[in-house]
């Protein structure tokens, strides 16, 4: 939630710049690729209801394109493993402007842009370097 | 078959995001979720001022009162109570100009008719959505804590914004006109009437012209007013100007119109009731 609200507020100077950040959906990408048992689906459908609620979008929106992804990373776990990070966070940003452009074309309908997909895998790309160490920052009782 | 992690479970990972996808096609479908999402909104709504007014300004208070500096904030509180209650009065003079200016002000006499102005502020309202998506939503609250029903028109000191939808008895939710689900009818001065839409964009709507019907006699910068057809919005109040033409077919033409109204302007509104 705290990172769905980051999100927010990053997206609020970057509306300008067509380009959408996604910190919140790396994060998860991320920590279902490192600890696949405890990112469950069940946690991704949870988290995803959340912010639909928060973000008063549709009901089940961020549910179903996170319950996704757990579903297609766990489905390639073990060919995801053998990839460089370089490769992962390609991957992963790949996902990300999927995820973007499904969200988009929900959500504004009459104003999608391609380029807002390319920009965000971009964006996507630069972020994703820096999740794995912020994730560091995450309190040790989460045991995430 | 691809090999799953240990624990991970195919039938569960398929039938939650099954689940999912109900859930969304129902509400993006049938809107079936509209409401427990609307009491989630005022709920929260509700908890924030809650715990602003009754919990964190008090114990904010206490504490400042331990540096002897209770008086000098009471002082300060006054001010800006006074502060709000002057810019509410402002607001309202401005939206009697703005009335005056407009055709409407014989049908809507301050003094002589029934024409009341409902001072609002806004409690809620998420800039990010309005910038990047169609959904163009504001919750207010009345001043008074005046109960405001539906399909009430909302304007500001600019001209009108929008339309009511009630929530519950403390707040209501203004759908903004460039929300992509708002219809608002308009003309201009050359007896051109059509049902203008959101566009999704900040302060744009669009207006689809059949020229089988129409002569394509749109100059940049026609103004708009509203026709008052469908009984919501006063006829005859200036809504914007067209700001671009677009050819969608040889006999079909968009005319994007620009409001004049910004609702980021001020926090403060008037519900015409």
């Amino acid at each position: 939630m705290t990172l769905s609200y980051i999100d927010s507020k990053i997206n609020l100077y970057l509306s300008n710049l067509s380009v959408i950040s996604n910190i919140t959906y790396l994060f998860l990408c991320h920590l279902c690729f490192k600890n696949p048992q405890k990112i469950n689906p069940y946690f991704a459908a949870y988290i995803g209801f959340l912010i639909d609620l928060n973000q008063s979008v549709f009901f089940g929106l961020h549910a179903t394109l996170f319950t996704l992804t757990i579903l297609v990373v766990n489905y390639n776990y073990y060919r995801l493993r053998m990839f460089s990070k370089l490769q992962i966070a390609i991957t992963f940003s790949l996902f990300t402007s999927f995820y973007v452009g499904f969200k988009s074309i929900l959500l504004s309908t009459m104003n999608f842009q391609y380029l807002i997909v390319f920009l965000s895998f971009f964006l996507a790309f630069f972020s994703y370097l820096l999740v794995p160490t912020m994730v560091r920052f995450f309190p040790k009782q989460l045991k995430i | 078959m691809a090999r799953l992690p240990d624990k991970s479970s195919r039938f569960v990972l398929i039938s939650v995001f099954l689940f999912c996808t109900t859930f969304l096609f129902l509400d993006f479908k049938f809107n079936t979720f509209k409401p427990v999402q609307n009491f989630y909104s005022s709920s929260s709504i509700f908890i924030k001022i809650f715990s602003k007014d009754y919990i964190f300004v008090p114990i904010y208070s206490s504490l400042i009162s331990n540096f002897d500096a209770q008086k000098v904030k009471e002082e300060n509180r006054i001010l800006k109570a006074e502060l709000n209650e002057q810019l509410i009065i402002n607001y309202i003079l401005s939206n009697k100009n703005i009335l005056n200016q407009n055709t409407i002000s014989e049908k809507f006499d301050s003094e002589n008719s029934s024409f009341i102005v409902i001072p609002s502020k806004v409690v809620d309202f998420d800039a990010n959505q309005y910038f990047c998506c169609d959904k163009h939503r504001m919750i207010l609250s009345s001043d008074n804590n005046i109960e405001v029903g539906s399909f009430k028109v909302v304007i500001n000191k600019e001209g009108i914004i929008g339309q009511t939808l009630k929530l519950n008895n403390n707040f209501f939710e203004v759908i903004l006109l460039s929300d992509k689900n708002h219809n608002i009818p308009i003309e201009n001065k050359n007896d051109f009437y059509c049902e203008a839409k959101g566009l999704g964009l900040p302060q744009k709507i669009f207006c689809d012209v059949d020229l089988t019907l129409w002569e394509d006699n749109f100059e940049e910068e026609q103004k708009f007013f509203t026709s008052g057809l469908g009984g919501i919005f006063p006829s005859g109040i200036e809504i914007g100007q067209i700001l671009e033409k677009q050819e969608l077919s040889t006999k079909e033409l968009r005319l994007i119109i620009n409001l004049n109204a910004n609702p980021l302007s001020s926090n403060f509104f008037g519900v015409l009731q």
